[in-house]
């Protein structure tokens, strides 16, 4: 079982390999090819969330590859340079996510019919460096899979995307690059911050690892905090530059500009990707790093990033009332979301935090959800614009209802994972700080107007567009639905489905951190 | 190590054994190319590669000796300028290929066999040098050698021009150095680094002015040799001017023959005064990294790209040298040493392989720009992909050279304290990412220009391009490699 999360990630990166040598117009090859290594994966991503002990705190399914000794790295000791991979109560349930929406974004991919052997080499490489990123217990393997998430994307939308490819592609690139340069300063900083602050407490506390001080790995650097505080000084710093990083990850205001872009001019197997996991990480970061081991930094800075999130909220609610195209309003829904979670992890409360990893996966799940059945619907219709489209419910009743669902658990409706998501989220913010949670309430209000509006426009009414192929659901089709909604209801009627992962994590980094 | 007696050869021979064996073949090849007959002639460059293998097979041979056993009091055998060496070496060797396999497309007149030679004979005496007057002697043999290369192409106007432009600035460079290293002189009385090192215990406090003033100067000259902003402007033009073979020259040897020199100089003889030109070169660092990577947007010449790339990843292998502040410890020189000689040889294999795949491309279209490059991936996809891999490297992509190079220069900024130092490397990074990906998007996303005839490439660029590919994405994939040889390495004895 040890080397689990390694075999997850390597499935596909074999497979990717594979593609890459078969012929150009072996088409099905590809797609079966990736298929199979996508569904192989995800089984063993499965049974890491099923094997994963729930009584325990620490990292688990350890597995550590040494790379490179670098010598005098820090203080004239050496540092051993590896991939290490590890998951706990707060990256599983997203290392889980990929497992889920991958299987599904290739699934979608065989409409895909140009290129298809790049495609798939590309997308293969994408779901095996998400597994990485969040299977990953060191900050350089994270960093490492990150920048390949980096790479893979830019030309899964330069050659597959929309008109204006060529430039979402290279905003996606510049906005991120340049978000990956701030978030390696941050994690190296962080990692060199806690080494000297270890040699100057040598004397007084205990370090497994001595006489090494500096260590990359983040199981290392989380029990770092039971004993050795970084100086408030240094933490705000660290935090700052964490929280600039976050920022433009997750394209909170007044970064925002590229995601739009980005889900308009992207196929809807890519939309999947980075809408349903990619966007998760920066606040992944944020609570790891942020919460975990900059604690002071976060309480210190508390007000400003609760503040940055209702801004979030509520711009992007707006955005998203203005949208005309269903792939931006689903990136404007994706801020105005992730902007709640920020609002949570600024609250320090154990719930705040459960809520917060709850809604990472829940929008996850029901942004893919969203992205697939819109994206089944342009097939049908040629068309993301909302005003073109209508009476669909009449035509495509399947499609509109799985469309309904997902609005619904977005807008966080009871017994939809969206709505434990947001209790949790609430009940976290309210606790901390009343009035801006309160603010942000507006933002669900906003929500439940903008989605249902745009599906009302979308499902009822006249049939505006001639569909060109005006026929319901494939089978193929009906899978990723159906696993994806009961999903949905299963976190929202039974959220111990997910809560018994995350719960103690959450306690766990609340006790440390006193919140 | 005695400076009384006369050398036996047995000394020399020791001490100088690869820069003996590469001279010397220079004055054979000079003379075999002369009376080759006619049709025979490309025999002295396979000549010359088989000089750079023997001289290679010499260094690799005196890389764990040490210091004591086989140095002269004016030449040092040790673990630095062994690296260094082979470092040099190696790059002449991907350069000669180079030329080799362009044969056909460049016509390289072929006195260019025994003037690489002698350059790098030149070049790899600055890496052991530790007498003011061998030391120059050396850098004037690397740069008599390069100006005569640069203006090779007699017939070409940018190629003489580039030559007279090499010529003027580069003599004034050498003069600067000159001028600085006759301060030293005066100060200490001495050319001998040991002799000098003695004297300046007392001179710093006594003639503090005089040694500023020659630290500054030899660092003046030495940024204009290496094209470190704001002395860089004559770069491009030269760069752009030189024939493709002897372009990567420039940027690969010329550049770390004189960084090795002033590593040397700097850290044993100007190291009580680390504190204050390090704070120098963190600028003369930032400056540079930033006014390469900008320059290089606003050039459509890929050469010109190229050359201003090669600015902006001096300014990176400037960082470790920036970092040997006041409180440097060993353990942190072992470090900084070690950055660059990583990085040094990822450089040398994504930018010769850079240069290589440019050389066919520009010939084949006569024609230097990023259109050139349209479609490539179509005309040709070993090409295109094997560019690929040398700007992804160039861009600092993981499983590259070019990652770990400036993973391993990051640490060590941030080992030191000199966060800027680091965050400025990876946001200059992010620019850099932006014209790489023009180039990259010209080859696989646009259609060719013209009709898109299969491109033909010679047997021998393959060669070239293997080898420098190899070697890229080994220092990437298995950095162990060379680390292990780092990591063993005594530097300075």
């Amino acid at each position: 079982m040890q080397g689990l999360i390694l075999m997850t990630l390597i499935v596909p990166l074999l497979a990717a390999v594979v593609i890459a040598f078969i012929p150009n117009d072996a088409k099905d090859m590809a797609r079966g090819i990736a298929l199979i290594a996508a569904l192989i994966s995800t089984v063993f991503s499965v049974i890491t969330f099923v094997g994963f002990d729930r009584a325990s705190t620490a990292m688990q399914f350890h597995t550590t590859i040494d790379w490179v000794t670098i010598q005098n790295a820090f203080s004239s000791l050496p540092l051993t340079v590896s991939f290490a991979f590890g998951v706990d109560g707060i990256s599983l349930p997203l290392f889980g996510l990929v497992g889920i929406v991958s299987i599904f974004a290739v699934i979608r991919s065989f409409t895909v019919t140009e290129r298809v052997k790049t495609h798939y080499f590309w997308m293969m490489v994408l779901i095996a460096s998400l597994y990485g990123v969040f299977g990953a217990n060191d900050l350089f393997t994270f960093f490492f899979f990150l920048e390949a998430t980096l790479a893979a994307s830019f030309f899964l939308i330069h050659i597959f995307g929309g008109e204006k490819r060529q430039y979402a592609a290279t905003k996606f690139l510049i906005y991120r690059g340049f978000a990956s340069v701030v978030l390696l300063a941050g994690l190296i900083g962080l990692a060199y911050a806690y080494a000297r602050q270890a040699q100057l407490l040598s004397t007084s506390v205990y370090i497994p690892w001595a006489p090494q001080y500096l260590t990359l790995m983040i199981s290392h650097l989380l029990s770092y905090v039971n004993g050795i505080r970084l100086s408030a000084g240094t933490q705000d710093v660290l935090f700052l530059v964490f929280l600039l990083a976050v920022m433009i990850e997750e394209a909170f205001v007044p970064f925002h500009t590229w995601l739009p872009d980005t889900h308009e001019n992207s196929d809807t197997g890519t939309n999947m990707l980075i809408g349903g996991v990619l966007m998760k990480v920066g606040l992944y970061v944020l609570i790891r790093f942020g919460v975990e081991l900059l604690p002071d930094g976060l309480r210190h800075y508390a007000f400003l990033v609760a503040l940055l999130g209702v801004i979030s909220i509520l711009y992007g609610a707006f955005a998203a009332l203005a949208a005309k195209d269903w792939r931006r309003l689903i990136a404007f829904t994706g801020i105005s979301h992730m902007g709640l979670v920020l609002v949570a992890i600024a609250s320090m409360q154990a719930v705040g935090i459960q809520g917060a990893v709850f809604m990472l996966v829940s929008s996850g799940l029901l942004t893919a959800l969203l992205f697939f059945t819109v994206g089944a619907v342009a097939d049908r219709t040629g068309t993301f614009t909302i005003h073109r489209l209508g009476g669909l419910s009449k035509s495509l009743p399947v499609l509109s209802g799985v469309m309904l669902v997902a609005a619904l658990g977005l807008v966080g409706l009871p017994g939809t994972s969206g709505f434990i998501s947001e209790v949790a989220l609430f009940v976290g913010s309210f606790a901390t700080f009343p009035i801006l949670a309160t603010i942000a309430t507006l933002g669900m209000i906003f929500a439940a107007l903008y989605l249902l509006y745009a599906m009302q426009r979308t499902t009822y009414g006249p049939l505006k567009v001639e569909a060109m192929e005006i026929r319901d659901a494939h089978a193929i089709e009906y899978v990723p639905m159906v696993v994806l909604v009961a999903l949905v209801i299963g976190i929202g009627v039974y959220p111990d489905l997910l809560g018994s992962v995350v719960h103690g994590a959450a306690q766990a980094i609340a006790a440390k951190i006193g919140g | 190590m005695d400076t009384g007696q006369l050398l036996t050869f047995g000394e020399l021979w020791r001490s100088m054994g690869p820069e003996l064996v590469l001279g010397g073949s220079a004055f054979i090849i000079l003379i075999v190319e002369m009376i080759l007959p006619k049709g025979h002639k490309e025999a002295a460059a396979w000549l010359s590669v088989l000089a750079v293998l023997l001289s290679g097979a010499v260094a690799v041979s005196r890389l764990g000796v040490s210091v004591t056993s086989d140095s002269i009091s004016s030449y040092f055998v040790d673990g630095f300028s062994g690296i260094f060496k082979i470092l040099i070496l190696l790059a002449t060797l991907l350069v000669i290929l180079l030329a080799i396999s362009s044969k056909k497309a460049i016509k390289l007149p072929l006195e260019y066999t025994y003037l690489i030679l002698f350059a790098t004979t030149g070049a790899m005496i600055m890496t052991s040098a530790v007498d003011l007057i061998t030391l120059y002697v050396g850098l004037e043999l690397l740069s008599i050698a390069t100006y005569v290369l640069v203006a090779l192409y007699r017939k070409d106007v940018r190629s003489s021009e580039g030559g007279v432009k090499y010529l003027i600035i580069g003599s004034i460079a050498s003069a600067i150095i000159l001028y600085g290293l006759s301060f030293l002189f005066g100060v200490t009385g001495s050319t001998n680094f040991g002799a000098i090192g003695g004297a300046l215990q007392n001179a710093w406090s006594s003639q503090t002015a005089m040694l500023y003033l020659a630290m500054f100067l030899v660092l003046i000259g030495v940024g204009v040799k290496v094209s470190a902003a704001p002395f860089h402007l004559w770069t491009a033009d030269v760069y752009e001017g030189a024939p493709t073979p002897v372009t990567a020259y420039l940027a690969v040897i010329s550049k770390a023959a004189v960084l090795a020199l002033v590593l040397r100089l700097f850290i044993q003889l100007f190291g009580d005064k680390a504190g204050i030109w390090s704070q120098v070169v963190v600028w003369l660092s930032i400056i540079t990294m930033v006014v390469g990577n900008f320059g290089a947007l606003a050039q459509r010449n890929v050469k010109r790209i190229l050359a201003y790339s090669s600015i902006g990843q001096l300014g990176y292998l400037l960082i470790p040298f920036a970092t040997l502040n006041a409180t440097a410890t060993d353990g942190d020189l072992w470090q900084s040493l070690s950055a660059v000689l990583f990085y040094l040889f990822a450089y040398a294999f994504m930018t010769i392989g850079a240069f290589t795949v440019f050389a066919v491309v520009a010939s084949d279209q006569a024609a230097e720009d990023v259109n050139a490059f349209a479609g490539l991936y179509k005309r040709s996809p070993v090409l295109a992909g094997a560019m690929a891999l040398f700007l992804l490297s160039l861009a600092g992509m993981p499983l590259t050279g070019g990652f770990y190079g400036k993973f391993m220069i990051f640490l060590n900024a941030f080992n030191t304290g000199q966060y800027a130092l680091g965050v400025v490397l990876f946001a200059t990074s992010v620019v850099a990412f932006y014209y790489y990906f023009g180039i990259l998007r010209a080859m696989f996303m646009r259609e060719p220009e013209g009709d898109a005839k299969h491109l033909k490439s010679p047997v021998m660029t393959h060669v070239v391009l293997l080898l420098t590919a190899a070697g890229t994405l080994a220092l990437g994939i298995i950095p162990g490699l060379l680390m292990q040889v780092l990591n063993n390495l005594h530097w300075f004895g």
